[in-house]
């Protein structure tokens, strides 16, 4: 195990995608708080009365990034194992298939973290000096930092799955980054139908110089029973959490986000291994 | 030219990729219509096809995507194009054998969504209640919105030797086409004035003016805005599948544009490739 990790350690610090990946995350990172710098004037400049752009929104942005960027990461790092030989060649060498997934794994993870920290430090570096300091409380942006990694690890665990037992690179790619998206939009899309209100509140408006009131009536839209449940379900998972880890930062997300993407992580490495063990190398 | 085009549609007819993608069209074609269907029953939405038909323009860049990387990028993997060259194929015959074979397949998606919206949503949610012209226009200008993404993602997928790269390239690519044609709709759609409050004084209402909106886009800078969201395919996409455009004309214009230039580039680069 150890010679496996010295081994996957000393390619990832030489790895293209590695270092490509990282790129965009801190330049992401140093973007986004210029481009809310430029906002923050051009709202000045228009004579806005509340000309002021937090980096608060710019450093929650991270989460929604790691896990497209580490899809193609896997997929390339892992999948040039498979495409190169090297999976036989450790394989041949005496290394137990497990021993080889693992190893893998935490070098995703590795990566994984390392993508976060990238863009952390970028947004950090030139966001307080053109935007001040954070406003989210210390322990809630830990809170929220914490839960976004460990979810970007439980990523890293399913695009490993996914690298390990497809040894056609291309194909990893795309159903990686695909994988990556769709869990995005997913999040993105339980979201809007989960925050519909089961109420909607009296309105009034003016018709012909009178006020008109409207009762308030229940939603139509509002997702109810079953459907909640697996609704929210998914809502939990990692990659769809991205969303609600974002809106619940005022107030800290839930522990069992975190909780959830450790049981993805472990449950997609058990069936990771247990089929890795049968599969037919050639 | 002829043998090149035989022989990659011959290659397409075998290719298991092709027929997976064929039949995931023709499905997402009869699960939105369901999706439409159910929402009817549940919520009691009016529903028509109108919202339905025209929805393959918001994916088929997606698709291609996908496709044209891995298709053809098993050229270069199984050293099939330096065959195609030794036997005596130019390599702007060999390009645009490539281009001519991904709209044929881009076309056969598309057609699957559609046989599969007329069989499944006609039925359920009812037919297309919008005049001949705009359906004309729309079928027309997503065609050609297809012909660019098709041109876009063989400029990449020919110029680069590695499959997992110009799979991943297409499909970066692509995501951050959509994320732009987000961002400029959104700046596009911003009201010119937000919405005074109404108080009420002394029983009586009094109208606030509305305040001017300070994100609202104006002068050269909305030129500009709008120049892009129409010329990007994703912004055309997103145009078709609501059949919201208002000059179909400019965006057919601007879409083929798009696929000669990329060809041109595409054909150009590929010339002086060192294919090794």
């Amino acid at each position: 195990m150890r010679n496996l990790l010295a081994a996957g350690l000393f390619r990832l610090w030489r790895s293209k995608s590695f270092y490509a990946t990282l790129a965009v995350m801190a330049a992401v990172g140093a973007i986004e708080p210029i481009l809310g710098y430029t906002a923050m004037l051009d709202l000045a400049a228009g004579g806005a009365a509340d000309a002021f752009i937090s980096l608060d929104s710019r450093y929650l942005l991270f989460p929604f990034l790691s896990g497209i960027l580490l899809s193609i990461f896997c997929a390339l790092f892992v999948g040039a194992e498979h495409s190169d030989g090297a999976m036989r060649n450790k394989l041949a060498a005496g290394h137990r298939r497990g021993t080889v997934y693992l190893s893998n794994l935490i070098l995703c993870v590795t990566a994984g973290i390392l993508l976060c920290l990238g863009y952390i430090a970028a947004v950090l570096a030139v966001g307080i000096p053109l935007l001040g300091p954070l406003r989210i409380p210390l322990p809630l942006i830990l809170w929220y930092t914490f839960c976004s990694v460990v979810m970007t690890c439980a990523l890293a665990a399913v695009f490993t799955l996914a690298a390990m037992l497809c040894q056609n690179k291309a194909v990893t790619a795309v159903t990686c980054i695909s994988l990556a998206y769709f869990l995005l939009f997913l999040g993105i899309f339980l979201n809007s139908r989960l925050v519909e209100p089961e109420i909607q509140p009296e309105r009034q408006y003016v018709e012909d110089g009178q006020i008109v009131t409207l009762p308030a009536k229940p939603n139509p839209s509002y997702v109810r029973g079953m459907k909640r449940a697996v609704y929210q379900l998914l809502y939990d998972l990692p990659g769809c959490q991205t969303v609600q880890l974002a809106s619940t930062v005022d107030t800290g997300a839930p522990l069992r986000l975190p909780l959830w993407s450790l049981a993805a992580a472990a449950l997609s490495t058990g069936a990771g291994i247990l089929l890795f063990r049968r599969k037919d190398l050639k | 030219m002829t043998k090149l085009l035989s022989a990659n549609f011959l290659r397409l007819r075998k290719s298991r990729l092709f027929w997976g993608t064929l039949a995931l069209s023709f499905g997402f074609g009869a699960f939105m219509c369901v999706i439409r269907f159910w929402e009817h029953l549940e919520y009691g939405f009016a529903v028509s096809l109108n919202s339905v038909f025209f929805g393959f323009a918001m994916v088929a860049g997606i698709v291609s995507a996908a496709f044209i990387p891995l298709f053809f990028g098993t050229e270069y993997s199984d050293g099939t194009i330096r065959n195609k060259l030794t036997v005596g194929c130019s390599r702007i015959c060999v390009y645009f054998a490539g281009l001519i074979t991904s709209l044929g397949a881009a076309a056969a998606f598309f057609a699957a969504y559609l046989l599969a919206c007329t069989a499944v949503g006609i039925p359920l949610i009812g037919g297309l209640d919008l005049p001949a012209p705009a359906t004309a226009a729309a079928l027309t200008g997503s065609l050609l919105m297809t012909a660019a993404y098709c041109a876009i993602f063989t400029f990449v997928t020919m110029n680069c030797s590695r499959r997992s790269t110009s799979v991943v390239i297409c499909l970066l690519g692509m995501f951050l086409l959509l994320f732009a044609a987000v961002y400029l709709n959104a700046r596009l759609e911003a009201p010119e004035f937000l919405q005074g409050y109404e108080m009420s004084v002394n029983g009586e209402i009094v109208n606030a003016v509305p305040d001017p909106n300070p994100h609202f886009l104006r002068g050269t800078q909305r030129t500009v805005y709008q120049f892009l969201y129409d010329l990007i395919p994703m912004g055309q996409g997103i145009q078709y599948s609501n059949v919201s455009f208002t000059d179909p004309a400019r965006l057919m214009g601007l879409a083929a544009a798009v696929a000669v230039l990329f060809t041109a580039a595409g054909a150009a680069l590929f010339r002086r490739k060192d294919l090794k």
